[in-house]
C-alpha cells in the first residue's frame, strides 16, 4: 500500500520554515485551526496525498470538483498539511513516516501539530489551558524559555500525532504538539483560537482570531461531518481513553 | 361496563367505543407518521452525553439555529429536540435517556454556541 504526493507544483521556503499539520481529532482543534490558517493567511494548494488502500475511498469535493482529502498548502514559511478526513488508525504510522519525508524535502525546521485535550465540565470552563509536548530535550527547553504554554508532564499522547513525534525524532526534525483543553466529540473553535494565537506568536504571523469565533458557527456548520467521521474514528486510536490525557 | 336497558342502545354504546378506540389509533398513526416525516426532513445535530452525580447533560451543536424556535418533549424514555435554522430548515435529535433519569426534571440552557439538556437523576 503506497502512499502517493501528487505535487502541482514545487514551492521554496526560506529558513527557517515550519510544517503546521491539522488531522482530525479531539475536538477538531487542529483541523479548525489549519483550515482559518489556509484561508486568512491565503496559503496555496501545491500537492494532495494519495494513499489506496489506506486511506477510506473519500473525496473532497470543492466548488464541484473533487480532490484528495489531504492536501497540502504553502505561503511565506509555512507549509500546511491539512486532513479532511479522520485517518484510520492502521494508516497513523505511514501517514507520519510521510509528513516527516514531505518535511525533510522542503527543508523544514520544525513541525507543529495542533490537538485537543479533553477536559471534564469543559462546557463550564471560562479558561482554557495550552501544553505542549516536544519529541527532543532542544525542542523543550525552547518551549521553557519562550514560555508560551505550559510543560504537558507525565501522561500519554494517543492518535494522529503521536507516531508524528517519535518519527520526526527518527529523522531529526524537531516536532511539537499544541495541546488545548478542548471537547472530546463536539467541534472546539475556542480552543482552535487559542491555538492559532500560541502558534501566531511562536512563528510571527499576524492573525486576528477574534474573527474565528465570529465565523465559529459557519465553521461549525461546515464540519459537522467531518466531526461525526472522527467520532466513529476516536475509540479505534486509544481503545475508549481520552486522546491525550495525563 | 355500564347497565343497558334497551340491547340497541347497547350496541350503539359498543360502536362509539370502538370509533373512539380507532380515533386513537389513527392520531397515533399520524403522530408516528410526522415524526418519520420530520426526521426525513431534517438534519441531525452533534450532540454529547455526561453522566455527573446527580444528573446527566446532553450539550447539543446546532449551528445556525433560531433558538426562539426550540422545542422539546418528553417520553418516557426519550427525548425529542426540535429547531429551525436560520434558514428554514429543521434540526431533528431524538435521544433515549438512562432508566435512572428523570424525564420530569428536564432543564434547558444555552452555555457559550451549545444547547444543554440537563436531565435530573431519581434518588
Amino acid at each position: 500500500m503506497s502512499i502517493e504526493v501528487l505535487e502541482g507544483y514545487v514551492p521554496v521556503f526560506p529558513k527557517p520554515s515550519y510544517m503546521v499539520v491539522g488531522i482530525p481529532d479531539a475536538g477538531l482543534v487542529g483541523v479548525i485551526a489549519t483550515e482559518y490558517l489556509i484561508e486568512k493567511l491565503g496559503l496555496k494548494e501545491f500537492a494532495a496525498l494519495y494513499a489506496p488502500g489506506l486511506l477510506p475511498p473519500i473525496s473532497h469535493v470543492k466548488d464541484g470538483i473533487a480532490k484528495s482529502p489531504i492536501k497540502l498548502y504553502h505561503g511565506n514559511n509555512i507549509l500546511v498539511f491539512h486532513s479532511w478526513i479522520a485517518i484510520p488508525s492502521e494508516a497513523l504510522y505511514p501517514i507520519s513516516r510521510e509528513i516527516v519525508k514531505i518535511a525533510k524535502k522542503y527543508g523544514i525546521s520544525t513541525i507543529i501539530s495542533i490537538t485537543g485535550l479533553p477536559i471534564e465540565d469543559r462546557l463550564n470552563a471560562n479558561t482554557i489551558n495550552a501544553y505542549w509536548i516536544g519529541n527532543s530535550e532542544e525542542i523543550a527547553q525552547e518551549m521553557e524559555k519562550i514560555g508560551l504554554m505550559k510543560k504537558f508532564g507525565d501522561g500519554y499522547i494517543a492518535g494522529p500525532y503521536a507516531p508524528l513525534l517519535i518519527e520526526a525524532k527518527k529523522e531529526n526534525i524537531n516536532n511539537f504538539t499544541i495541546v488545548v483543553e478542548s471537547f472530546l466529540d463536539l467541534p472546539d473553535p475556542e480552543a482552535s483560537a487559542l491555538a492559532l494565537s500560541i502558534l501566531s506568536k511562536y512563528i510571527g504571523f499576524n492573525i486576528s482570531v477574534d474573527e474565528l469565533m465570529q465565523e465559529a458557527e459557519e465553521i461549525r456548520e461546515k464540519i459537522k461531518g467531518l466531526m461525526a467521521q472522527t467520532k466513529a474514528e476516536l475509540p479505534r486510536y486509544a481503545s475508549g481513553k481520552p486522546m491525550t490525557y495525563a | 361496563m355500564p347497565v343497558f336497558k334497551d340491547l340497541d342502545e347497547l350496541i350503539r354504546y359498543l360502536i362509539s367505543k370502538q370509533e373512539e378506540e380507532f380515533k386513537q389509533i389513527e392520531q397515533e398513526i399520524k403522530r408516528e407518521f410526522a415524526e418519520v416525516e420530520n426526521f426525513i426532513k431534517s438534519r441531525s445535530p452533534l450532540y454529547s452525553v455526561e453522566e455527573l452525580q446527580d444528573c446527566y447533560k446532553y450539550v447539543i451543536d446546532m449551528p445556525k439555529a433560531d433558538t426562539s424556535s426550540l422545542k422539546i418533549t418528553t417520553g418516557e424514555n426519550t427525548i425529542r429536540v426540535y429547531c429551525k435554522t436560520k434558514s428554514g430548515n429543521t434540526y431533528y435529535l431524538k435521544f433515549t435517556i438512562p432508566p435512572d433519569a428523570d424525564p420530569n426534571s428536564v432543564e434547558v440552557t444555552r452555555h457559550k454556541w451549545l444547547i444543554v439538556i440537563t436531565v435530573k437523576k431519581r434518588h
